[in-house]
């Protein structure tokens, strides 16, 4: 019984393993990418300009 | 000088690590050594990743300086002008006048030169001189340019362009710390200027792209430039010219490049067999060794016939890997790789590709995913989509752990022709076929989505260099570093899975048939089974098929994990005489024309729509290779069983 669980944690661990490295990482990456942009049109032109725009 | 990586996993914030450090940017024209010039600045440990928005490199170092100043590079996509085309011009061009969204604009930019071919990079120096940037010219392969006999007029230079003239040899490390050492007192006279005269510090705000008119005055005053400080050699280096006579001579040129590709794919075979077999037997002992330790149930299954015989089965195909790249890489390094583009760009023309399309192409023989965004090199966006949908067509090295257990299983190691491998003869035309179909579609889809002429090849042909061995291991074991950490992670989680399918549910009490027969694996198997039938394709070779959507080489892995459930750990061992013993020839060889064509690569799909920001280039590349790969496999099949090999 011990045994089999420990398998099926193993199993379970790959299965998530699998889908963070083939699916959710790209999405995550794209998504805080496109956070940054966000972030830094809303300060201005550029994150340390002295332009004083 | 100290090279270390950053920590930054995107680009640098003034709230970062590296908050306080000196930024530098390089900027160069394509095959400058400007990336030489980077790795022998920040050395091997680099942060690479992608530009927030755009699917464009970006790459960035640390360096500490000798006087212990912490100094952050940059290395931009080369470009020949700030008159940005191309998606990576436009990133250079926006990361010189700081423009770039979330990238801190450089405080210095280093220019990197071709010391032996100045026309161009001086028309970028003074492209730069105008933004107002502090900069400096970092003069690189000034050894070969010496050589060639051409005498610069460093401090000539250095007046002319307003900035100061550093010799380097990038790839031997020299000039290196003369080169921080002026970009720090270039930084440091520029803060001074600034707080004297109350400037803001960043350039680049009055900035407006030149005209035409402008680059060719621009275009002028270097080659008054050009005149001013370097005088040709008394004797001119005919040594290259006698070279090219011979190497992009029309017919010889071809004949020896095919030579050298011949000569490339038969190492691959002779050269790495003694280490897969060592590599094997370390597996095989390994196995052993647990199966001696634990007793016999599911952990042990899981442990021997899923990860070590799934994983082995992939990891034996490493010396290959490297035999194949250390053979890429001296070819780049000593400079025949843009003859290679040069004399391909004729074939290539034929087919409706342009020029430039070779660079992305041999990138996809390492995987189609760097090739694919290698392929923002072409400006003409049709140009790019032909190459976009080509790319995965060329051998990938994911294919070679298919095509090598397949050969090795089916092809007879004889000698033919006169001391020719049979096997690498049979590897080589695999190659062949998957370079021929490349171009026979390329001039399909010209010929179906789009009708216009191609653009002409503009490429400068770099002198031939001496490899430096350094830079050649680093980055062949930076190719092993790749797969075995793909091998260690994904294909690892993966094998684990396969396992699962394969073993789960368990045999039911009094079945007859073999465990796998009953789980979920050998469900889904017996489903596609009909589908696939009239291609050859058993049950476990449509299974295998299955998990090879995550990487290619991920089906030889399932294939040993499913013949080592289905007959024990004796057969993972010896996969190829397990696949000999139960695949018929005609099955096999159907199998390698479907994995010619095979778009199982969902990594290579994604990156397709994201390089095309559409779903319907990646669905129409799923289409056609699925297409081809089950015509081809019939055709082959279906041959194969009619001459009697079924």
């Amino acid at each position: 019984m011990g045994e089999a669980l420990l398998v099926y944690l193993i199993v379970a661990a790959a299965a998530g393993w699998t889908a963070w490295t083939l699916v959710l990482r790209g999405w995550w990456a794209r998504r805080a990418a496109a956070q940054r942009v966000a972030d830094t049109a809303a300060r201005g032109c550029g994150p340390d300009c002295s332009c004083g725009n | 000088m100290t090279p270390s990586a950053t920590t930054a996993p995107g680009p640098m914030t003034p709230t970062g690590p590296a908050a306080d450090a000196l930024r530098v940017a390089l900027v160069g024209n394509p095959n400058s050594g400007k990336t030489a010039l980077f790795n022998a600045l920040t050395g091997s440990r680099q942060k690479v990743a992608n530009y927030a928005g755009v699917t464009v490199e970006r790459k960035e170092g640390l360096v500490i300086s000798p006087s212990g100043r912490r100094t952050v590079v940059l290395d931009l996509p080369g470009t020949y002008s700030l008159r940005a085309r191309s998606p990576d011009e436009v990133v250079t061009r926006d990361a010189v006048l700081g423009h770039l969204a979330g990238e801190v604009p450089p405080d210095v930019v280093i220019c990197v030169a071709d010391a032996t071919n100045l026309r161009l990079v001086l028309r970028l120096a003074l492209e730069l001189k105008a933004v107002g940037r502090p900069a400096v010219l970092a003069l690189n392969m000034v050894d070969i340019a010496q050589r060639q006999g051409l005498d610069i007029d460093t401090d000539r230079l250095s007046a002319e362009l307003g900035m100061p003239v550093i010799g380097t040899v990038a790839t031997r490390r020299r000039g290196i710390s003369e080169l921080v050492t002026a970009v720090e007192a270039r930084a440091e006279a520029d803060a001074a200027a600034d707080a004297e005269t109350g400037r803001p510090q960043s350039g680049g705000h009055g900035w407006t792209e030149p005209s035409a008119a402008e680059i060719r005055h621009l275009h002028r005053e270097a080659e008054r430039i050009l005149k001013a400080c370097v005088r040709p050699p008394r004797r001119p280096d005919t040594w290259t010219g006698r070279m090219d006579d011979v190497l992009l001579h029309p017919v010889w040129g071809i004949a020896i490049l095919l030579g050298i590709l011949f000569v490339m794919f038969q190492a691959v075979f002779a050269g790495a067999k003694p280490v897969m077999d060592l590599i094997t037997a370390g597996f095989d002992a390994l196995s052993a060794l647990v199966a001696q330790r634990l007793p016999e149930g599911l952990l042990r299954s899981l442990i021997c016939e899923g990860i070590i015989a799934g994983v082995g089965s992939v990891v034996v195909f490493l010396p290959q890997i490297l035999i194949l790249f250390l053979f890429i890489i001296l070819l780049e390094d000593v400079g025949y790789m843009a003859r290679a583009a040069f004399l391909l760009d004729r074939i290539m023309g034929g087919a409706g590709l342009h020029g430039r399309a070779f660079i992305p192409l041999l990138s996809s023989f390492a995987c189609a995913i760097p090739g694919i965004m290698a392929t923002r090199v072409i400006d003409n966006r049709r140009d790019r989509l032909t190459t976009i949908l080509v790319a995965p067509l060329m051998t990938c090295s994911a294919r070679i752990p298919v095509y090598t257990l397949i050969i090795s299983a089916f092809v007879p190691a004889r000698q033919v022709l006169g001391g020719l491998s049979l096997q690498g003869l049979v590897f080589f035309g695999l190659y062949a076929a998957g370079m021929l179909s490349a171009l026979a579609v390329a001039w399909a889809v010209r010929k179906v989505f789009w009708r216009s002429a191609s653009e002409p090849f503009l490429m400068e042909l770099p002198a031939y260099k001496v490899p430096d061995p350094a830079n050649v291991l680093r980055n062949v074991a930076l190719r092993g570093h790749i797969f075995l950490r793909r091998a260690g992670t994904t294909i690892l989680s993966m094998m684990v899975l396969i396992w699962f399918l394969c073993t789960v549910p368990g045999k039911p009490a009094g079945a007859a048939g073999p465990a796998i027969d009953y789980s979920f694996a050998g469900v889904i198997g017996h489903a596609i089974g009909p589908l696939l039938a009239p291609i050859g394709f058993s049950w476990q070779m449509t299974v295998a098929l299955i998990p090879g959507m995550a990487a290619r080489e991920v089906a030889v892995g399932a294939l040993g994990t499913v013949y080592a459930v289905s007959g024990g750990e004796e057969s993972s061992r010896v996969l190829g005489a397990s696949l000999a013993h139960q695949w018929s020839l005609a099955s096999a060889l159907a199998f390698l024309a479907w994995y010619v064509f095979a778009p199982q690569c969902a990594s290579t799909l994604a990156v397709v729509k994201r390089e095309t920001n559409s779903w319907r280039w990646p669905l129409i590349m799923f289409g056609y290779m699925t297409g081809l790969a089950y015509l081809a496999a019939f055709i082959v099949y279906r041959t194969a069983v009619a001459m009697g090999a079924g």
